[in-house]
């Protein structure tokens, strides 16, 4: 589980668990970026279909 | 800085000048010119304008059977930039960028940051990847979507994390809601990421529902609905 500090070679000494780090992590971004589409894309296709 | 992690030498501090100039070109692009591209103009936008006048289920301005039978998940996202009446290729333009920093922070970790900023440059000298970040065609979408589950792979193998499957889920959710081809590429994805999660069953089974549940809220089902009216 991704709680306290995760001390894997790729992200050692980096806290991870919350959010508010996952976001922090410039790795994430890719994720972040796609999470985002992945949103609007279901928010946009929700508000159309209910028209 | 981290002293683990190699400096960049001059080839990798211009490549690197270079990348953020040319996404800083193509982003003001993106942001206020209006797409030219006749695939954007015939069914990418037009059947989102045309569903917000008339709904989507049976609208009688749908004129094309293109707005009805083509998946419609990255259309549809396009929206927001409809009603601002600019912006149309920044969702494109960010698939761009998702994919150059996917590229990016994989050949680092492997190959060093010098090699990493010359092939995120190499990305940007190829012409048909730039135009489909700067039209609203969905095909960089397709593109976006795989390369998230190949990171996504990649850092659960690298980081023994088993989260990263959410996003490897994901990925193949959006693959058939971005674009037609994207169903076959998706239901190879999607084998191949049971396939590595068979060793453990409860895994497997989670990753299955997933896989279901994502392809039932990104894969555009309606438009399956509508065509076969």
């Amino acid at each position: 589980m991704v709680s306290g500090r995760d001390q894997t070679p790729a992200n050692s000494g980096r806290p991870t668990g919350s959010l508010r780090s996952s976001l922090n992590d410039r790795r994430n971004l890719p994720y972040v970026i796609f999470g985002g589409l992945l949103l609007l894309s279901l928010l946009c296709r929700l508000f159309l279909l209910m028209r | 800085m981290n002293p683990e992690r190699p400096s960049l030498t001059a080839l990798g501090r211009c490549a690197r000048s270079v990348v953020w100039t040319v996404f800083a070109y193509w982003g003001v692009i993106a942001l206020i010119c209006p797409v030219m591209t006749i695939d954007s103009q015939m069914y990418n936008l037009t059947r989102v304008e045309l569903a917000l006048r008339d709904g989507f289920f049976g609208s009688d301005y749908f004129t094309s059977v293109f707005h009805i039978v083509f998946p419609w998940s990255f259309d549809a996202l396009h929206l927001p930039f409809i009603l601002l009446g600019w912006g149309y290729a920044l969702p494109s333009y960010l698939c761009l960028v998702g994919t150059s920093l996917v590229v990016l922070t994989m050949i680092r970790a492997r190959l060093g940051p010098d090699v990493a900023w010359v092939g995120v440059l190499s990305l940007l000298a190829l012409p048909c990847l730039v135009y489909q970040a700067t039209s609203t065609k969905n095909d960089i979408g397709l593109l976006f979507s795989i390369a998230i589950w190949v990171y996504a792979r990649w850092r659960r193998n690298s980081e023994s994390r088993d989260s990263h499957l959410i996003w490897m889920v994901l990925a193949i959710g959006f693959q058939p809601g971005v674009k037609t081809t994207g169903l076959p590429i998706a239901a190879g994805l999607a084998g191949w990421t049971l396939w590595e999660v068979r060793a453990n069953r409860r895994l497997w089974c989670q990753t299955a529902a997933g896989l279901g549940g994502a392809v039932l809220l990104f894969g555009s089902i309606e438009t399956c609905l509508e065509s076969a009216r």
